[in-house]
């Protein structure tokens, strides 16, 4: 089997879990509508937003997008557990990588929904400048692909357990700070107005994270995939 | 000939449960058998081994020539499964569920669309699976196994949950696949003794018993 083949069946698997999730649209709007309604509220909230410090901005954004993550990603092989597809899955013809992919490739759709509902919405109610836009643009989906990442791992950790989801939002936490850490400093930085060349420390740690966790992923999930 | 299916001293623990403990046999080309055993007996995780859904403790498996430790793919690719829960995707209709499942398999369309043909269900082919009735959603989940054309069927307490009719029509169905391999798990002799020629019964994770039906 080629990586072409593997990188076609892992774009099936991701489709077939957008198209599950777009025919229950109640879950796609309440994430949609809770990274809204955050910003909304912080925007009310902060009635001097034109004085707003840009650590707390960009430490806001970071805090919604990751509560958006938890709300994508406990269901990512908990809902296949709990229907029994994960049997179905199971019974498909790929390495275990794959499927493993196909769910972090679902899972970071999912979360650039959510971020551009969290970018559209803090332009018009945080006063963000379109200047930013494009340099935020890049550090978050970086930031998203390490949740997606992690997310997926956990939730293939703890597919099995009792109160698997209630336990991924606690463990997402300790491994989500290389990713938060970083990824507030960046975003503070540029709505500072600093130069790009500065945000490289964090930009290196966030992709080297997200190359420690694809090797986590494809060691830790075959053991995990075999009953 | 040598066997479709071939088990040598299989076990399989779950920490300290001892699931399967030395469990040897084989199945023939051809063969439809019937998988006796009361709940716990090891019927599901037999069948989960064979499946390469899951990998033994210890022992020798080998389907359809290919090692089901080491040659998952290959074994995956020309067996199809039943599981007592279904495969399909409630939000998915009967046909986007086999041509996400027969994608991986080579499917064309044609193939899916003479799958859903096997068991009649042209008429629900574009409904969603969450939509069909238990019964319908039994039969869709063997046209979804029939894809890739399969040379083993492995059926996990297939007739459970069924009414007597929904049961006598899916046993019709199955006895009309001459070219299949079949192994039926199930706790209750009734609906497959007439559709078997064979029975092994299973007994605490051990052969109880193996005869002509």
């Amino acid at each position: 089997m080629t990586a072409g083949d593997q990188l076609e069946m892992t774009l099936r698997l991701a489709r077939k879990d957008v198209m599950v999730e777009l025919r229950r649209p109640h879950e796609l709007l309440s994430i949609v509508a809770f990274t809204l309604s955050s910003v909304v509220i912080s925007s009310f909230s902060w009635r001097t937003v034109l004085s707003l410090d840009p650590v707390v901005v960009s430490a806001t954004l970071w805090i919604i997008l990751y509560f958006a993550s938890i709300l994508v990603l406990t269901t990512s092989f908990a809902r296949e557990v709990d229907r029994g597809t994960i049997d179905g899955l199971r019974s498909l013809p790929c390495p275990p990588i794959v499927i493993i992919a196909g769910k972090i490739v679902y899972g970071l759709v999912i979360l650039v929904i959510a971020l551009l509902a969290l970018m559209a919405s803090s332009l018009l109610f945080l006063n963000l400048g379109f200047a930013y836009l494009s340099s935020l643009s890049m550090v978050f989906v970086i930031g998203a692909v390490d949740l997606a990442l992690i997310g997926s791992m956990l939730s293939a950790v703890l597919m099995y357990s009792e109160g698997k989801n209630l336990l991924l939002a606690f463990l997402f936490f300790p491994v989500s700070v290389p990713i938060l850490l970083p990824g507030i400093q960046a975003c503070a930085a540029i709505l500072s107005g600093a130069a790009p060349l500065s945000l490289l420390p964090e930009i290196r740690l966030l992709l080297a994270y997200m190359l420690a966790m694809v090797a986590v992923s494809m060691t830790l999930f075959k053991e995990l995939y075999v009953e | 000939m040598s066997p479709i299916v071939e088990l040598r001293e299989v076990t399989k623990d779950f920490g300290h449960i001892k699931a399967l403990k030395g469990v040897s046999l084989s199945f023939a080309a051809g063969e439809k058998v019937s998988l006796l055993g009361p709940n716990g007996a090891g019927k599901s995780t037999l069948l989960k081994i064979v499946a390469t859904q899951m990998a033994p403790s210890s022992g020798v498996v080998t389907v359809l020539g290919y090692d089901a430790v080491k040659q998952r793919e290959e074994i995956k690719k020309r067996v199809g499964v039943v599981g007592h829960r279904s495969f399909l995707y409630d939000e998915l209709t009967l046909e986007e569920n086999l041509e996400f499942y027969g994608s991986f398999l080579g499917s064309d369309h044609d193939e899916v669309v003479q799958a859903i043909g096997v068991t009649g269900l042209e008429r629900w082919s574009g409904v969603k699976a969450g939509h069909l009735s238990y019964g319908l959603r039994k039969r869709g989940d063997i046209s979804r196994a029939l894809l890739g054309k399969p040379k083993l069927l492995l059926l996990d307490e297939f007739f459970s949950g069924l009414d007597r009719e929904a049961s006598e029509v899916l046993a019709q169905y199955l006895g009309e696949m001459k070219e299949q391999t079949i192994i039926i798990s199930s706790h209750t002799l009734e609906m497959v003794q007439g559709l078997c020629d064979r029975t092994v019964r299973l007994r605490g994770g051990l052969v109880e018993g193996d005869a002509a039906a």
